[in-house]
């Protein structure tokens, strides 16, 4: 009876996390940024557990006054940054930001982000529902 | 003579394995010895075949107004790193990458001057700079100049820099050269490394220079 009980919480459980977390978000950090920095640089992991392709379109946290999705180019030894408007997620993918790739940069810091801390970032996707994802700020 | 014999030769007799395994150690951390002296450190970054000279950063000052002499840094091994403080990917990246890497170095951390050389005077102040450095490590310097100066020794040392487009608030972004360059103790520019190096390995590269 008790194996049965445990079986339906389970499944409970495995039901639960259908479809509502297609999107999966892991190894989310943030690089703590010199005070008088303007500009912090954030980092994701992003799977798409779901059937159908998605893209990642924006990033909101209320300690950053604008957040961009960027992308770090590098043309030989040459780095430049360029704004991009999404990141697509093909269903079964997975694209990690990492330094010197993509990246959610964070301007007009509220406050200087303190190795420790963890700050609050709603993450935007073009067909499944926001997911709001908790950065831990380290140094790496 | 005859009564302290007995007392004498069991000791006698166990004496023999320390000297063995003693001998043995010695002789061990001798070939060790020998083997990593005749093998040459490889460094992690590019090893410059035309070395000379690092080109003087004449009329570029630190933080605190300082003129930059290199000359004066001689003995020391010199980290230079073109950068801005508005970079929040790269830049953050490779001084956070130095500071673990002068960290793990113990002592030899006094004879490793490290600079970020702004690529974007137009924003940057030499206060700023300073204060962005001292961040990743207290011992960090910045370094600014006017638009010319910096733009004439930034040539010299292969880096190149540029500004991106203005956005609706007036903020840019700066596209540069994001590889370090390592002065040796001689003054000699003689490494530069790429966007991904490890700390761990400039560590290395740092205790063979410094040591």
């Amino acid at each position: 009876m008790k194996a049965v009980t445990g079986l339906a919480w389970l499944a409970l459980v495995v039901v639960s996390c259908g479809d509502g977390d297609a999107i999966e978000v892991a190894d989310a950090w943030g690089r703590p940024n010199p005070a008088v920095a303007d500009a912090a640089a954030l980092y994701v992991t992003l799977v798409n557990h779901g059937d159908a392709d998605d893209a990642l379109v924006g990033a909101f946290s209320d300690r950053c006054a604008d957040a961009q999705l960027h992308e770090t180019v590098m043309d030989g030894d040459v780095a430049t940054m360029r704004h991009v408007m999404s990141i697509a997620l093909p269903a079964g993918d997975t694209v990690a930001m990492v330094p010197g790739g993509l990246h959610v940069m964070c301007t007009g810091v509220t406050s200087p982000l303190e190795p420790g801390e963890t700050i609050s970032v709603t993450l935007d996707f073009a067909a499944t529902a926001d997911v709001e994802v908790a950065v831990a700020v380290e140094d790496r | 003579m005859t009564s302290d014999a007995p007392a004498e030769s069991p000791t006698r007799r166990r004496r023999w394995w320390p000297w063995l395994v003693g001998g043995a150690a010695v002789g061990i951390a001798a070939g060790w010895l020998v083997v990593s002296l005749a093998r040459p450190h490889i460094y992690a970054g590019t090893v410059l075949a035309a070395s000379s000279q690092a080109p003087p950063m004449t009329g570029l000052v630190y933080e605190d107004g300082a003129p930059v002499d290199l000359e004066a840094l001689h003995g020391d091994v010199v980290l230079v790193y073109f950068g801005y403080t508005h970079c929040p990917d790269l830049c953050p990246a490779m001084l956070s990458t130095i500071a673990r890497a002068v960290d793990a170095i113990g002592s030899g951390r006094e004879r490793v001057t490290t600079m970020m050389v702004t690529v974007d005077p137009q924003r940057d102040t030499p206060e700023l700079l300073g204060a962005y450095v001292a961040h990743f490590d207290d011992s960090f310097r910045g370094v600014w100049g006017t638009m010319e100066q910096v733009r004439s020794i930034a040539t010299q040392y292969g880096v190149y820099f540029e500004n991106g487009e203005t956005d609706d608030a007036g903020d840019y972004l700066v596209g540069h050269t994001a590889t370090l360059m390592l002065i040796d103790p001689d003054g000699t520019l003689r490494i530069v490394y790429p966007v991904e190096l490890g700390s761990g390995d400039l560590t290395d590269d740092l205790v063979e220079l410094t040591g």
